[in-house]
């Protein structure tokens, strides 16, 4: 009856068995059996017509690395994610330290923060290419309407900016759920700690160095970590916005996996553009997972 | 002298509100006011902030399909548009329900077992969710397609509701285990004295107390179903709302008021959850990022 190697009672040792199959099923056909699936297809060529899969080793891979737009579109994802991620998590922490002041309407801003998480990522690229249209676009009225452009500018046909342009609307999102993250870490900062700063004679910035920084360090560093991936993976707002376009000055990595696979019917290429993207993910992931353990651990 | 330094820094932390507040409705009030326009007010330069003939014709065309006066605003096919768009709302509610309501069963129990018994299977599947949260989804699509194409199931509900569980089954074990962490280990276990089963403890006991983890991950999965746009891009044409809406550009001429009603019906539904349900999604967002 009693413990086994786990410490737990044998029925409950069954119980944990019963409770967890079916989700290891799911996890086993939907999530590793995928996963092996595609590094299987991105080492293999695969028929569309007849569904004949051939094994051609790292052929996929070297005429991947081959294509110039798809080493160009590694360094655009790159420095995509670069944008996303300093952006968003600068707002993020300014808009948390804003709304964690006293100020009427304080209920009201911190509800607007939720609202571009909740607006599905396609349509963020929607709303964002409507407001930047060259013709009918409200960026364009409202610097017309004050004075500061004499006419439109196509804010998405100049390849110079297009990519920061086009990192805007991952921005936006990702920085109110940066927001939001780091307002619930700063609201649990004990006020003790801020009245015996002042009473040292700490200022506002001293007092951010010392003690709310260091706090809200951990969240700050989950944060940092989804703004890196939802720039790594960024595919809906692009979709939307420029296509990949002009040229390919914006076609990142999930872009141009999407049209290997999708348009020109290359699945091997595509999967094996897919695992580039997972590697990158994942090695990212891992980084700041890791730099999170030594956070907590101090 | 310090009063008005105070009255200087409350000067400043307003403007920067009104920032906040910009940049936060900009660049959705446009989409907005268009779906109230008529196609020959969009492009009035300077623009028109509020619409000198509004109108609901946009919307009646994506909703019903129907539109009076077709030469003044001319919202090409969009009968074909009505029809499509009702019949994807649809399918994005049932599909968002059926996903949520399976991956909340299959990811409560494992969240449980996960959450209570350090057995070396359960770490494993613990460890496999995390790598699959900082895996891209899009990255591993193309099996679902090769293996929806030889089952036939491409263009089908089903096609979303097996390969959704790809993100939304990781999603709802994280968050439900950190919420049975929080649940004290001694209730239950008095439960268990008495003699009731792990199960019904699980069912009488913990599940109650954790409800608002339930409600708060519910809301969540559904909301993460109702955007997907990746996988109903790829393997359906067009059946949920999101994909429907690139299908405005595959149009001669993108009806920019037409297709800006349509995306108003998308996002409506969940920005009025997200609102009502603030405070759920605040603790699950928080429960889940902060919480490793």
């Amino acid at each position: 009856m009693i413990s086994n190697k786990y410490g737990i009672l044998k029925s409950d040792y069954r119980a944990s068995i019963y409770f967890i199959l079916p989700a290891v099923i799911a996890i086993g056909l939907f999530l590793v059996y995928p996963f092996l699936y595609t590094l299987f297809l991105s080492l293999s060529k695969y028929n569309l017509m007849t569904g004949k899969l051939s094994f051609i080793g790292l052929q996929n891979y070297v005429s991947i690395f081959k294509s110039k737009v798809v080493t160009k579109s590694i360094v655009i994802t790159i420095l995509f994610a670069f944008y996303v991620l300093s952006l968003s998590t600068v707002f993020g922490v300014l808009f948390a330290l804003l709304l964690n002041r006293d100020f009427i309407g304080r209920g009201f801003a911190r509800a607007l923060l939720i609202v571009p998480w909740a607006i599905p990522w396609v349509v963020i690229g929607i709303m964002w290419r409507w407001m930047l249209n060259a013709q009918f676009g409200s960026l364009n009225g409202l610097l017309y309407q004050l004075g500061i452009i004499k006419e439109y500018y196509p804010f998405l046909a100049n390849e110079k900016i297009v990519l920061f342009v086009a990192a805007l609307p991952a921005v936006w999102r990702q920085a109110s759920f940066s927001a939001i993250l780091v307002l619930a870490s700063i609201q649990t900062i004990p006020q003790a700690l801020y009245e015996s700063a002042k009473i040292d004679g700490a200022n506002i910035f001293r007092q951010f160095i010392s003690i709310t920084l260091p706090w809200m360090m951990p969240t700050l560093i989950v944060v940092l970590m989804f703004n890196t991936l939802y720039g790594f993976m960024q595919f809906d707002t692009i979709f939307m916005l420029t296509k990949g376009g002009p040229g390919n000055a914006t076609e990142l990595i999930a872009i141009s996996m999407y049209r290997r696979a999708f348009e020109s019917l290359k699945l091997g290429e595509g999967a094996a553009i897919g695992y580039v993207l997972s590697l990158l993910c994942l090695f990212f992931g891992l980084l700041f997972t890791r730099l999170l353990r030594k956070v907590e651990s101090v | 002298m310090i009063a008005k330094q105070k009255i200087v820094g409350r000067v400043f932390l307003y403007i920067a509100l009104a920032l906040f507040v910009f940049w936060i409705i900009f660049p959705f009030i446009w989409v907005v006011i268009s779906s109230f326009m008529r196609v020959d007010e969009l492009g009035a330069v300077p623009p028109h902030w509020i619409p000198h003939r509004p109108t609901l014709d946009n919307f009646r065309s994506v909703l019903l399909g129907v539109y009076g006066g077709a030469s003044t605003h001319g919202t090409y096919g969009a009968v074909v548009r009505g029809e499509t768009i009702i019949s994807s709302l649809i399918n994005s509610i049932i599909i968002s329900l059926v996903v949520s309501s399976i991956n909340i069963i299959i990811g409560g129990l494992a969240a449980y077992s996960i959450s209570r018994f350090k057995t070396k299977m359960n770490k494993g599947v613990f460890y496999s969710i995390i790598t699959s949260r900082i895996l891209p989804p899009i990255g591993m699509v193309i099996p679902f397609f090769i293996i929806f194409r030889i089952m036939k199931l491409i263009n089908t509900p089903g096609a979303l509701i097996l390969s959704y569980n790809l993100f939304i089954l990781p999603l709802t074990i994280w968050l439900l285990k950190s919420y049975f962490d929080n649940v004290p280990a001694d209730l239950e276990e008095m439960a268990l004295v008495e003699g009731l089963s792990r199960f019904k403890a699980l069912l009488l006991i913990v599940i109650p107390v954790a409800i608002p983890g339930f409600i708060a991950v519910f809301i969540m999965s559904m909301m993460e179903c109702w955007s997907e746009f990746f996988f109903a891009l790829v393997l359906t044409d067009q059946m949920t709302l999101p994909p429907v809406l690139i299908g405005f550009e595959k149009m001669e001429q993108i009806q920019w008021n037409v297709m800006a009603a349509a995306t108003v019906v998308c996002v409506v539904p969940p920005v009025v959850v997200a609102l009502i349900m603030q405070r759920y999604i605040v603790t699950g967002l928080t429960a889940g990022a902060v919480k490793g």
